[in-house]
């Protein structure tokens, strides 16, 4: 069993295989050996760890990921497993933190559900929609987004 | 928390996994996003998903390719640049820019529709169609009449290589000025021809040979290669006699005609596997079959074949896997048939370019006549002119699919390495044929001619092109959704081509070249011509209802009975997306100049851009190839090299008496490789007798 610490200072007793899903705690595990101190996670919130905790006791058993970046068949977009999808089915806030709790936790195949999720939801969209989608600011001038629009055209109407 | 307090990192991963379309479009979200959205990282990343990149390579990695040594196993950067990157121009590479864009534009330069790309528009879009960039006749100076048999295109150098069907002899052509750059005639008649990647496979005279041949750009020790020059790298014997051959670097794959599968490993100049056709208990079988084509991939060999079951012949594809040398099924025709499901392609625009001619009604139906004479007519062996067989046969690696073309059919059998699993497992019984076979009130014969490459395919039929997109045709098996077809399966015409005299096809992933003799009806048409500038006239003139065909008598003042040939190159890369271009080169051919070796014409764009960065070099002498090696042999009388062109027919004498004099010709002759030691083939001594 091995014991996080959130930044809000709440615990987490977890079994080692389900830690040990992210990359930067099992690296920790090793280099400390066994220890029953708690292993500090000062990026992570609890209720964020709660649910990566979710994902990783779900996927306890799965292979472990290819390791550098030849993997093998990188999978599409659409290519999520349903029980993925309804994981994260969460607000937007939740999703953006899994996505960086993920990233700084080493959890690969999480970070590309987050990531591949997000992308789903600017297809398909304008850029005035994808704006309205994440609040986002229009900083350009219009002279500026009609010069991007022009160097685009060749894709138009696809 | 907003996706703005993402770190660069994580808002690049979540764009790279979008499509290129949606990519652009968050360009214009915000600045922020702008930034990301070009960074090499995300651009990669579409690449990838969009299959324009192999997972895990990069640009860099394509624009060095390895050096390929000789008989060394090909590597996946090898492999891909045979794929998708081959022929196109290393501007393409500069940038993750410019190469995502080209290869978007290359894909949709093919009509294509399948699911849903990824885009918002989900519905039936228009797509660009392919633009004849070149048209050449084939009145090569100094050559006229040249008479095209197999042509294949060579990206790398532009320039084509081909074999002649008016007379013996292998030339390569600029594709840009239509001239002739290399020309050796001690190739037989009508030989058939194999490229891939630089290396060149001819059979000769005999029929029991091939000779092998390189661009000067592959040899090792060439320092600095010449455009469009040819090298003979030695010979093959096939001691069976050769029926049909086909080539995939390094290996060779040969129909004999006694019914056995020759595989050669070319530049090692060694057989690595023989088997039979028939096991022996079909020895009968054997003596009454006639192979019409042979096609393999890595794990298996795939050949046509008749067989003359008196009184029908029945045409069959047979299956072999490579590792156990044994044969893994056959399928006749009739069981294609049974288990493929038909679908009709129904003809588009009911003759519109027959009826839109004058005096076509007559053509059309003189056409049907022929047509009705050749189902019944039978060649000297007696089997049938107009076979009902199969006549060609091609695997599509990036698509999984086995084409098989025959007269008035088409199949498309997907994911043919499941069916060859599984009909090794069960003893050669397929149960489970995932197929479609695709005819059309169009008509083709077995004489018709097939090109597949990177998912497309394309053939000839009674008066021009047909087109498909291998995909959509797979997605149409798998929704069953029959009413695509028509748009998946698409037409182009041409009345350059004539049905029956399409001796070449060529494709490779950025052009498809095709070669075609001239009905004398039409031989006083020609498209009208469309440069970019012509493009809006053009379409206003089709608003009015005119076929835009105009009549060049001019063109054709020749009264020499041979028909005129032409060939076409359409390519895909080339695409305005407005549709339609024809870019003349008729008529604009720069005089003629010689230059020593290579007869060399200002205002070829590429050549004087290779001559000035100094990757050609033009020798100080012209040379004639191999002048020894042709003038020795007794050929049948033939238009000579320089037939119209008397000063270089002075030239070419001037050499041939005195050829010690070139240095260039001697430093050749020496250092050029043995057209087969004795030890490889014995019969070296006489080669160019059977030649």
């Amino acid at each position: 069993m091995v014991v996080l610490e959130t930044s809000d200072s709440e615990r987490f007793t977890v079994d080692k295989d389900v830690a040990e899903r992210s990359v930067l705690i099992k690296q920790m595990l090793d280099d400390l050996g066994d220890t029953d101190n708690p292993i500090p996670l000062p990026n992570v919130t609890s209720n964020v760890l709660k649910k990566v905790l979710e994902y990783c006791g779900h996927h306890r058993n799965d292979p472990a990921p290819p390791a550098d970046e030849a993997e093998e068949s990188r999978k599409r977009t659409t290519d999520i497993s349903e029980w993925d999808q309804k994981f994260i089915s969460v607000d937007q806030e939740m999703l953006f933190e899994i996505i960086l709790a993920a990233n700084y936790l080493d959890i690969k195949p999480l970070l590309d559900v987050g990531c591949k999720t997000v992308a789903n939801m600017i297809k398909g969209k304008t850029p005035e929609e994808i704006r309205r989608l994440f609040n986002i600011q229009n900083d350009f001038t219009p002279e500026e987004e009609a010069q991007i629009r022009k160097e685009n055209e060749w894709a138009e109407d696809r | 928390m907003l996706i703005d307090a993402l770190p660069f990192e994580l808002l690049a991963a979540i764009l790279g996994n979008l499509d290129d379309s949606t990519a652009l479009t968050c360009r214009r979200v915000s600045k922020a996003w702008n930034h990301v959205a070009r960074s090499d990282a995300v651009l990669r990343s579409i690449c990838q998903n969009m299959g324009y990149l192999k997972s895990g390579q990069s640009l860099e990695e394509l624009r060095s390719p390895q050096p390929r040594l000789l008989g060394s196993p090909l590597t996946l950067g090898h492999l891909h640049s045979r794929g998708k990157l081959y022929g196109r121009p290393e501007s393409d590479l500069e940038s993750y820019e410019t190469f995502l864009r080209t290869s978007c534009l290359l894909r949709d330069a093919w009509p294509h529709h399948y699911g849903s790309s990824g885009s918002s528009n989900d519905g039936m879009k228009d797509w660009a169609v392919p633009a004849i960039v070149r048209t050449y006749d084939d009145n090569f100076r100094p050559m006229r009449r040249y008479g095209m048999w197999r042509v294949k295109y060579d990206a790398a150098e532009d320039c084509f290589i081909h074999t002649r069907g008016n007379g013996p002899g292998i030339g390569v052509t600029d594709a840009s000025t239509g001239e002739l750059l290399f020309f050796y005639r001690g190739v037989r008649q009508r030989a058939h021809l194999e490229y891939d990647q630089g290396w060149v496979v001819h059979d000769t005279r005999g029929r029991d040979h091939f000779q092998i041949w390189r661009f000067e750009r592959i040899v090792e020790d060439v320092q600095q290669p010449r455009r469009g020059i040819l090298r003979k790298y030695g010979s093959l014997r096939c001691p069976y006699g050769v029926r049909a051959y086909r080539m995939h670097f390094p290996h060779l794959a040969v129909a004999t005609q006694n019914s056995r599968i020759v595989v050669y490993n070319v530049p090692e100049k060694r057989i690595v596997q023989d088997l039979p056709m028939y096991p022996a208990e079909e020895a009968t079988l054997a003596a009454s079959s006639t192979t019409a084509y042979i096609e393999f991939d890595r794990e298996y060999i795939f050949v046509l074949s008749e067989v003359n079951t008196t009184p029908d012949w029945l045409a069959s594809l047979f299956i072999y896997s490579r590792s156990s040398g044994s044969r893994v099924c056959r399928l006749s025709r009739e069981q294609l048939e049974s288990k493929a499901p038909c679908y009709l392609r129904r003809r588009l625009d009911s003759d519109h370019e027959f009826s839109s001619l004058e005096g076509g009604a007559e053509w059309r139906q003189a056409y049907a006549e022929e047509i009705d004479r050749l189902a019944t007519a039978r060649d000297d062996d007696g089997g049938p002119q107009w076979s009902n067989g199969l006549s060609a046969v091609h695997h599509d690696e990036s698509t999984g699919a086995l084409i098989i073309l025959g007269s008035q059919v088409l199949f498309i059998i997907q994911d043919y390495q499941a069916l060859c699993k599984q009909a090794s497992e069960q003893d050669g019984q397929v149960s489970n044929l995932k197929a479609m076979r695709i005819v059309s009130q169009r008509r083709w014969s077995h004489q018709s001619t097939l090109a597949v490459a990177e998912g497309r395919l394309a053939f000839t039929y009674e008066s021009g092109l047909m087109l498909g997109d291998i995909r959509s045709l797979l997605w149409a098996i798998e929704t069953k959704a029959s009413s695509l077809l028509d748009q998946t399966l698409w037409q182009y015409v041409d009345f350059s081509l004539d049905f029956e005299m399409c001796p070449s096809l060529h494709m490779d992933s950025t052009s498809l070249t095709a070669v075609g003799v001239f009905n004398d009806y039409l031989l006083s048409y020609e498209p009208t011509i469309a440069s970019t500038r012509e493009v809006e006239a053009n379409q206003a003139r089709e608003a009015e209802n005119d076929p835009g065909w105009v009549r060049h008598e001019d063109d054709f003042t020749d009264d020499e009975d041979e028909p005129s040939q032409r060939f076409v190159r359409f390519d895909f890369g080339h695409l305005s997306r407005t549709g339609m271009r024809r870019v003349p080169v008729k008529r604009r051919r720069p005089p003629p100049q010689t230059l020593g070796t290579i007869i060399c014409y200002p205002g070829a764009r590429p050549l004087t851009e290779l001559l000035k960065s100094g990757e050609v070099q033009i020798p100080e002498k012209r040379e004639v190839y191999d002048q020894e090696e042709y003038e020795s042999e007794d050929y049948e009388e033939e238009e000579h090299v320089s037939v119209g062109h008397q000063e270089e027919a002075e030239a070419t004498r001037e050499n041939v008496q005195a050829p010690q004099e070139s240095n260039e010709g001697v430093s050749r002759r020496t250092d050029l490789p043995e057209a087969g030691s004795p030890e490889e083939n014995p019969t070296s001594a006489t080669q160019g007798g059977e030649l």
